[in-house]
């Protein structure tokens, strides 16, 4: 199962923002409509009361029911009937709709039915007020109301949109040096400062963070050089010694077998200790790689160091050397390079194998074959990795140390492993 | 020959005094900069091994000294700081060899016998051991004035094999020898044995007799037959 989409927080607040727009737009209109026609709706009931004062107050002037009827005809909103039985109806006030006789449809009206007295008799009278031009208007300021509507909430979401986006922006600087930020980098970690109370704290805490690993990184491969150099000179002394040993003349075989083992660990010792405090000077930017170095040169005379070590182990190599391969970077440790990954090739090699050393304008590609299985993913150039199929005798640091010998000369070094048994290291020189 | 040996280690020096005193050098010993500086402007050395990091004083500034008084002696440096950057400002103030350590007592008296000879016998460089004489430049042997056809290993191996008679040298310095500066190491001697068998095939060959002995499995050790 995959986790969800990480989404972009100004994408989460600006769906939030427009979801509530998008509501308060849509119920907003209408209940806007419906308060807006509730209040017209009194203000109409409101008038056709006073017309029925205006009604009753003029009712007296009418002399005869005749006349009455005349009146009615004048007026279409009137109605004046002679109630059937002399009980005084309630008062109601209601919408209909009515077929109106001028435009020839149904349209809503309200009405009022109230019972009036002419003559001494109890009259009903309805009176209607056409709502059908009001109702329109209703309907246009409703529209116009929404768009207002649109307008503002869309506007402040775009505000709020672009404040957010500058509010936040220090926190995406921060990221983006985080992202940026390698615990061996040079200078050390310096996060813009910002004018916003949280980012700030948040970049000082970031701030002492890294700094603080940074120098206990520091300290810690200072430390990897002064004990690798510490070493090297009782080193000697343990290594002249055990030489002096083997010169006496009254050696044993079995005494010239400790010395023997003696004088291989001893070795194993101190190249063991020559790598790391190589690894270590590398690490500390110890080198300048600004000398043009001709690779061609430098593979062939490395190759030819190697011959024999290639001739007894019986592999063959063949050497493709298409040109100078000119690359900015540092002689000796170009030498380093070549020497690791050929000496790579050839410890961890098969009986009767090949190593091929291609050398073109864009790559050194040495490619050898070796064990049936590539090396862990990620793990290539791990320092002292070891497994069961690791060849034994190497120190475990050469590949490492040609990872960090292409990483001073900025130089991209890639491993790629083919079926069934080819390994390949290639050094990108543009 | 005398040898001034700058050393504040004083196992290091000691060692170094013997195995060199058995190559008939005469060894001086200068444990700190001040007593190294006194000695060295005071005497002349036919070859000076000179430490870097001593107390009182950085070797390189011994080495600018010698520079400036345009002092002759030969100097090889043996320095636990194996920063290249050392190496290269070392050979540019005038050392002649640079040596980083560990190193192999008998690789060193390769090194100061080379130098000894580059900087004593202008033009003909030749090492001779009883009808053996091996010209250095041009690489090629003559036995009893005969030419020995060597090959390039082969050649420097008698060399350094010539260096240390008489003493053992060790398989893992003849393979370091051969292999040259390579960071690298690996534990088939192979192409020692073979250099080892070829050059004794091609000695005996020449009459020399059985003047490459094996000392167990540690190395091999080159003696002439008294004559």
């Amino acid at each position: 199962m995959s986790a969800p989409r990480p989404i972009q927080l100004l994408m989460r607040t600006l769906r939030a923002q427009l979801a509530y727009a998008g509501v308060v737009l849509v119920a907003g209109t209408f209940v806007f409509y419906y308060v807006l026609r509730q209040l017209y709706y009194a203000d109409v009931d409101e008038a056709l009361l006073l017309r029925r004062e205006e009604v009753v107050s003029k009712l007296p002037l009418v002399p005869s029911p005749a006349d009455l009827a005349l009146w009615m005809k004048l007026n279409r909103d009137l109605e004046i009937q002679p109630l059937p039985a002399p009980t005084a109806e309630p008062d109601r006030l209601f919408g209909e709709l009515r077929y109106d006789s001028l435009a020839h449809e149904m349209e809503p009206y309200r009405t009022l039915v109230t019972t009036v007295r002419y003559q001494g008799r109890p009259y009903r009278l309805v009176l209607r007020n056409s709502l059908v031009e009001d109702e329109d208007l209703l309907a246009a300021i409703a529209l116009a109301q929404a768009g207002l509507l649109v307008v503002l909430l869309g506007g402040l979401v775009l505000v709020q949109q672009r404040v957010a986006r500058r509010l936040w922006r220090p926190f995406y600087q921060t990221l983006a040096q985080l992202r940026r930020f390698r615990l061996d980098q040079r200078a050390p970690v310096a996060l813009a400062p910002t004018a916003i109370r949280e980012f700030g704290e948040l970049n000082e805490a970031l701030t002492e963070l890294l700094t603080q690993h940074r120098r206990q990184f520091l300290s810690q491969k200072e430390f990897t050089e002064n004990a690798a150099h510490e070493m090297q000179t009782p080193l000697a002394v343990q290594h002249t010694k055990l030489e002096l040993l083997a010169q006496g003349s009254d050696l044993t075989e079995g005494q010239a077998r400790h010395v023997e083992a003696l004088i291989a660990v001893t070795q194993r010792l101190s190249r063991l200790n020559r790598s790391l405090l190589l690894l270590a000077r590398l690490e500390n930017q110890q080198f300048a790689a600004d000398e043009p170095v001709d690779l061609r040169a430098v593979v062939a005379s490395v190759a030819a160091q190697l011959q024999e070590q290639v001739a007894a182990a019986g592999l063959a190599l063949e050497l493709r050397l298409a040109a100078p391969g000119l690359v900015q970077a540092h002689q000796t440790l170009m030498e380093i390079l070549v020497s690791n990954l050929l000496s790579n090739a050839i410890r961890h090699n098969v009986p009767g194998g090949t190593i091929g050393v291609h050398l073109n304008a864009t790559e050194l590609v040495v490619e050898n074959t070796g064990r049936p299985v590539p090396l862990p993913l990620g793990e290539e150039f791990a320092r002292f990795r070891k497994d069961a199929l690791s060849a034994p005798g190497g120190v475990g640091l050469g590949l490492a140390i040609a990872r960090q010998v292409c990483d001073t000369c900025a130089l991209a070094l890639r491993y790629n492993f083919a079926a069934p048994n080819r390994h390949r290291f290639t050094v990108q020189l543009s | 020959m005398k040898l001034l040996i700058v050393e504040d280690e004083a196992e290091l020096a000691a060692s170094l005094v013997s195995y060199l005193e058995g190559e008939q050098y005469r060894c001086e010993v200068a444990s700190t900069y001040a007593a190294a500086e006194e000695k060295m402007l005071l005497y002349d050395y036919d070859c000076i091994l000179l430490d870097l990091t001593l107390p009182g004083g950085d070797g390189l500034e011994l080495l600018r000294q010698l520079q400036q008084r345009q002092k002759a002696d030969g100097v090889i440096i043996t320095s636990a700081r194996d920063a290249l950057d050392d190496r290269i400002a070392g050979l540019h103030l005038g050392a002649d060899d640079y040596l980083p350590k560990p190193f192999h007592l008998s690789e060193l008296s390769a090194r100061i016998a080379a130098l000894v000879r580059r900087r004593h016998f202008n033009g003909s460089n030749l090492v001779q051991a009883g009808p053996l004489a091996v010209d250095v430049l041009l690489r090629t042997v003559r036995v009893n004035g005969e030419p020995l056809a060597l090959t390039r290993s082969e050649c420097d191996l008698l060399l350094l094999l010539l260096a240390n008679q008489n003493r053992v040298v060790m398989k893992s310095t003849i393979a370091e020898h051969l292999s040259g500066d390579i960071a690298e190491h690996f534990d088939s001697y192979e192409p020692v044995y073979t250099h080892i068998k070829n050059l004794k095939r091609k000695l005996a060959e020449a009459g020399l007799g059985e003047c490459i002995l094996t000392v167990y499995g540690l190395g091999y050790r080159f003696e002439l037959a008294a004559a």
